[in-house]
Parts: structure tokens; sequence; C-alpha cells
């Protein structure tokens, strides 16, 4: 961009000067000549650079705007995927509770999901008769998609 | 008692997303802090409220812009005064004018393009810090398409006019005062036609740029809109027909973060609006009112002044209509995108 402005200032300044040489020369054959070298002057001043722009700059503009727009882009998707998750995993662990309170069990419920946020696995703590073990094993696995291998109990 | 217990948690349990959801807009800048409405949640308050402060803070901008045009045409009239005597009077009289009123306007045009200039890299660093958050929270409103189209043409853009603007624009409208000076103290209209070009390439550079980026701005937002209304229809059909009980859940827990990052999103993006139109308002009437006031001097000087000294007035006039537009077009591009974020998905 410092190209172009340095351009632009070269420009203005041989108009500049040709404007001030041509009002101060009398019009007179020399005037006309004058005129004329002025006139070749300002032409080079302007066409010769324009060919050599570099225009590889703009080109990559594109490139790295959408680069940077992804990054932005994946940072709110990440943000909401944080979110529903923390509602998942609250829900899922309400349901969870709610289903084991049915059998008077006493339960402490951790849930971890998956990429997607769906309930991958689970680690139970508490007192549970084998009869309301049995019975929630069922549901985590029926109802909430959870495998058997990823139900962890304890205490 | 047990269910009641469990379903008012499960119903709080729905307000987490507005809380892990950090959607925010960035705060005002500091010198604009001062001009913000108080109540940043109604636009139309807000905006009248921004109003009502800009126009009384700009009441002695017009004072001083009188006296700019009081001094102008005084000295105009002196010239015309000395032109009625002949020869070499009448030349001096003209040249010696030209440089009077041009130092007189020089003055205030140098102030206002300070003015203009601080006023568009104000405007483009809070549209930087503005952008990724709106581009963010539509993204999380499910708007992923959209968002990052969006993102992409308003960051080229913004970097193409902003740099446009600061290299190559703002010291084009020094150059063209320049023109405009010589060409008056010459006094033969040769550097008239430069000056014109230089006032048509200025103006045609910010309209192309306005109008590419509205056309890409409308095409993007209809077409990407509509490919992210798609995909979200397709996924909660998909989420609704998971396991049963996890599906309902799922189903449920994105549809209120799409709400909840909606909400979030007006929000910042109102919020957003008032910040551009704080930090831009004031200095946009301090502008105009000098470009308003140069008009009517232009006029006026027209009357009983040479043509050149009212011609150069006039290019002075025109070069404060460069630096509205200027600034016009920085702000135009900031609420054109901010508007686009906030229409969301569909």
């Amino acid at each position: 961009m410092d190209g172009l402005r340095q351009y632009v200032i070269s420009v203005v300044s041989a108009a500049l000067l040709c404007g001030i040489g041509v009002a101060l020369t009398p019009k007179s054959a020399a005037g006309e000549l004058l005129r004329l070298l002025c006139g070749v002057f300002l032409a080079t001043t302007i066409l010769g650079p324009i060919a050599g722009f570099d225009l590889d700059i703009l080109a990559q503009l594109p490139q790295n705007g959408y680069s940077e727009a992804e990054s932005v882009s994946g940072i709110g998707i990440k943000m909401a995927a944080d979110a529903r998750n923390e509602i998942i995993i609250a829900q899922t662990e309400a349901y969870i509770l709610d289903k084991a309170s049915l059998w008077n069990a006493q339960l402490q419920a951790k849930v971890n999901v998956d990429e997607e946020g769906l309930p991958a696995e689970v680690y139970l703590k508490g007192d549970a008769s084998p009869y309301a073990r049995q019975q929630l094993e069922r549901i985590l696995t029926s109802e909430l998609g959870i495998a058997k291998e990823n139900q962890v109990w304890s205490g | 008692m047990t269910k009641v217990l469990i379903s008012i948690f499960l119903l709080l349990s729905l307000a987490i997303p507005a809380e892990a959801l950090e959607i925010e807009a960035p705060k005002v800048p500091s010198s604009s802090a001062q001009k913000m409405p108080e109540n940043t949640e109604s636009l139309s308050e807000g905006l009248l409220e921004l109003m009502e402060k800009a126009i009384r803070a700009v009441r002695p901008d017009l004072t001083e812009a009188v006296k700019v045009s009081i001094q102008v045409i005084a000295s105009a009239m002196m010239v015309s005064l000395l032109r009625t005597f002949t020869g070499s009077v009448k030349n001096t009289a003209d040249l010696v004018g030209t440089i009077m009123v041009a130092a007189v306007l020089m003055r205030s045009a140098d102030s206002m393009v300070r003015l203009g200039t601080h006023t568009i890299r104000e405007l483009n660093d809070y549209g930087k810090l503005l952008y990724p958050v709106m581009a963010a929270a539509l993204a999380a409103q499910g708007g992923v398409t959209a968002s990052t189209a969006l993102y992409a043409g308003t960051a080229i853009f913004d970097t193409i006019l902003g740099t446009l603007i600061s290299c190559l624009l703002l010291p084009m409208v020094y150059l063209f005062l320049a023109l405009s000076t010589a060409n008056s103290a010459i006094g033969e209209d040769i550097l008239k036609k430069l000056c014109d070009i230089v006032k048509n390439a200025l103006n045609w550079c910010l309209k192309t740029i306005l109008m590419v980026f509205t056309t890409y701005m409308s095409i993007t937002g209809v077409v990407s809109g509509t490919t992210d209304a798609a995909a979200l229809k397709a996924t909660k059909i998909t989420i609704s027909s998971v396991v049963p009980v996890v599906g309902g859940v799922l189903s449920d827990a994105s549809e209120a973060v799409l709400v909840s990052a909606g909400l979030l999103k007006n929000a910042a993006g109102i919020y957003g609006i008032l910040a551009i139109l704080a930090v831009f308002l004031e200095p946009f009437l301090r502008i105009g009112i000098h470009y308003l006031l140069l008009k009517v001097t232009a006029s006026v000087c027209g009357m009983f002044a040479s043509k050149r000294m009212a011609g150069m007035v006039d290019d002075f006039s025109a070069a404060m209509g460069l630096l509205l537009a200027m600034t016009g077009s920085v702000c135009l591009l900031l609420l054109i995108s901010t508007v686009c974020f906030m229409k969301g998905v569909g």
C-alpha cells in the first residue's frame, strides 16, 4: 500500500511541476515544446509503475480472511458444544438420580459425554441394592445408550 | 415431591447456556464511553439518546465553522475590492488572496482530516473486536456456514477499506487540496482536470468497495443462511431419532443453546450498533457542519469573488464531503456487517 501512496504522490508532484512549468512559459514555439515534454514526462510517471504492480498481496487476502473466519467460527461451535454438553450432563445425571430414587438407591452420579454430546460413561457412587443396581444398569444401557463396560460403580 | 424438585432442577439446567456462552460485545472505546446511552438494550431509545448527545456536543463546532466562513468571506471581499484596480495589482491581489484564504481553510480542513482519521481508526479497531464476537455467536446459534462466510467477507473488506483509507485516500484528500490551491494560484485551470480525477477516483473507490461489499453480504447471507437452516433441521431430525431418552435430552439441550445464543447475539449486536454510532455520530456531525458551511461560503463567495477563489472554497467543501464519505463508508460497513450477523440463520 505504501507503494501505491508513493505512486500517487509522484503523479501529483509531476503534475504540479508540469503545471507550474507550463504556466510560467510564454505561448511560443519553445512553450509548445515544453508542453509536449511535460506530457511525455507525465505519461511516463502515470503509466510506468502500473505494469509493475504486485497483485499477490491482494490475491492472498481471501485465503487469509477465510482461515481466520474458520477459526472464529470454530470458537463459536466449541462454545455452543460446551454449553450443550453441560445441559446434557446435568439432565442425564438428574434422570439417573430420579430413577435411582424409585428403587431407594442413594447415589451420586457423574456423567461424561462424547464429542457428539451423547452420554459415554457414568461413575456411580453410593448405596444401591443388587435389584436397584440391575435395574439401573438396564436403564443406563437401553435408555441412555451407555455401554455396560462404561458404567463404573463404587462405594 | 422428588419429581417436582427434579423438574425444577431440569428447568434450571436450561439456564446454563446463558452463563456458559460468553457472548458479550466489546466495551465501547474509553473516549466515546460518555457518549453511550444509558439504556443499551433498546435500539430506538439508544439511538435517540445518542442523537441528542451528539447534537449537544457539536454546538462549539458550529460557532467555529461560522468564524472560518466569516474569515473566508471577509478575505474574499478584500480581494474583490483590490481587484477593482487594474494591472499587476489585480494579479497580485488574486495570488495573495488565494494564499490567505487557503491558509484559513487549510487549518480547519487539517483538524477535520485528523478528526476523520481518528474516527476511522477507532471504528476499525472496534470492528476488529466486534466481528469475532458476532461471528462466534452466529456459529453457536447454528449458522456455521454463514458465520464463516460473513466473517471472511467482513474481514477482507474491512482490511481493504481500512488500509486504502489510511494509506491512500486520506493522503489523497491533502493532495486534492494542494492541487486545488495550486490550480487557484496559477489561475489557468491547468490542474483542474487532475483535481477532478483525484476527487472522482476517491468517490469511485468508496462506492465500488461498498457496492461489492453489500452485494457480497446480501448473497452470502441468503445462500449460507438457507444452507445452515437446512443443516439445523436435518440435525434436529437425526437427534430425535437417537436413543429414546438421550434423543430428547440432546434435542432440548441443543434447542436451549440455540435460543440462548440467539438472544445473547442480538444483545451484543444492539450494543455493538450503539457503540459504533457513539464513536461515529459526533465526528460525522462536526465534519458535516464544516462541509455545509463551506458550501454556503462558496456560494456567497461566488457572488462577488473571482471564479478561481470561489472554486477553491468549493473544492475545500468537496474535500470535507470526501471525508464524510470515508467516515460514513467505514461506519456503514460495520453496521451492515453487524446487522448481517444479527440476522442469523434462515
